[in-house]
């Protein structure tokens, strides 16, 4: 390698150096509810109630990052985000996505499902479809709580959380949680547990900060 | 014997043995009459019952579907959906499709046992019992005055079911 190229190599280094510098983390645990208790599933379509029925998805929260965020704020992936119907449950039955991004329905079950939202941020129906149809994606261009169904099948409910904010993660089935790559200054972490349910804590984030911050129940 | 006493001793006895055969046909007469109406009461009262019994039972059988209907309504997801998100005009929107088959406001409520029955109107209550407005949907004609009056014994109930239970159909005068 000549000198040359390692001019724009060092120089790279150095900007990477610099944004790691101004970033922070934050860390915790969210203190989740029990999980749910099953319903029956609906018998008016003559569902195929023989089917296997798993335990329903474990309890999980949202944590996002809420604040004026400069215009060098992250950029999150336009990937298309997926929440497949499994064993008659949307699983997983929780995910977030930022303003803008799209989420695909699949049905890996052997039974119609029909996904539908009249939810005031995203209202939409995907219409009955089988395993290997594929429906098309839904752009949630609205912040908000999208509450999906599928009419078929009334056990199963979703919910597609739209955040204006690129600073977001799901918890996993315990509670924890890490958010990476923050920037520095003043905002209100919260955790959207549900609509009912949504802890919030103010944080001063400075720059190379790592933050402890736990949610514990209300 | 006697001429002075005008009656005989045979007159006499004719006419005790006619009092006596009198009082006997009148008790019998009256004793027969008594049970022959009670008789009749009990039997008329026996018709009455069954009449009244089947009449019910038709009654409840026409509306049956109408009532299956409505269980199937009150389960319906869509119907769910848009109560989660306190759209009252989706409601409507989505009842309307839901009842379609039982539901017809042009057809007024069949007295005919010939005719299918059908309802000529529908509303959704609140938790409270208060009639939740139909706007522009076709939900058919009500007096609100009228449907108000008639849905006051319910709305004591109401509060005490739960969201899935349906209330039994009962039937309230509307004038």
């Amino acid at each position: 390698m000549n000198a040359k190229c390692l001019i724009p190599l060092c120089l790279a280094g150095l900007t990477v150096g610099a944004v790691a510098k101004d970033e922070g983390s934050i860390e915790g645990t969210v203190q989740l509810p029990p999980p749910a208790v099953e319903r029956a599933l609906n018998q008016r379509y003559g569902a195929n109630t023989e089917a296997a029925l798993t335990p329903s998805n474990p309890p999980a929260a949202v944590i996002y990052l809420e604040g004026n965020f400069t215009a060098n704020a992250k950029t999150t992936s336009r990937a298309v985000a997926q929440m497949p119907q499994k064993n008659m449950l949307f699983a997983p039955d929780l995910i977030a996505v930022r303003t803008g991004g799209a989420v695909e329905f699949p049905n890996l079950d052997d039974t119609y499902h029909n996904v539908f939202s009249y939810s005031k941020a995203k209202r939409f129906d995907l219409g009955r479809y089988r395993k290997n149809e594929k429906p098309g994606t839904v752009v949630f261009d609205k912040p908000g709580v999208v509450t999906v169904h599928c009419e078929i099948h009334d056990r199963m409910r979703g919910t597609v959380l739209v955040l204006e904010t690129p600073y977001f993660q799901k918890t996993d089935s315990t509670g924890h949680y890490r958010l990476d790559h923050l920037p520095v200054g003043h905002f209100t972490v919260k955790a959207w547990i549900n609509e009912a349910n949504v802890r919030e804590h103010a944080v001063d984030l400075k720059s190379g900060a790592r933050l402890q911050l736990d949610f514990p129940a209300k | 014997m006697n001429p002075t006493n005008p009656l005989s001793f045979r007159a006499k006895l004719l006419l005790a043995m006619m009092l006596i055969v009198l009082t006997i046909t009148g008790a019998t007469v009256y004793i027969a009459e008594n049970n022959l109406r009670a008789n009749q009461q009990r039997l008329l009262n026996g018709q009455f019952q069954n009449q009244l019994r089947s009449f019910l039972a038709v009654q409840d059988l026409r509306s049956s579907a109408v009532a299956e209907k409505c269980r199937d309504v009150s389960r319906s997801v869509r119907l769910r959906a848009a109560l989660e998100e306190k759209d009252v005009d989706d409601l409507y929107r989505n009842a309307l499709t839901e009842l379609q088959g039982v539901f017809n406001p042009n057809e007024p409520a069949a007295n005919d046992a010939q005719l299918s029955v059908r309802a000529s109107f529908f509303r959704f209550v609140d938790v409270d019992g208060a009639v939740l407005p139909a706007g522009d949907h076709p939900a058919g004609n009500v007096d609100p005055r009228s449907l108000d009056h008639a849905l006051l014994p319910s709305k004591a109930s109401l509060s005490s079911r739960s969201d899935a239970e349906m209330i039994q159909p009962r039937y309230a005068k509307l004038s």
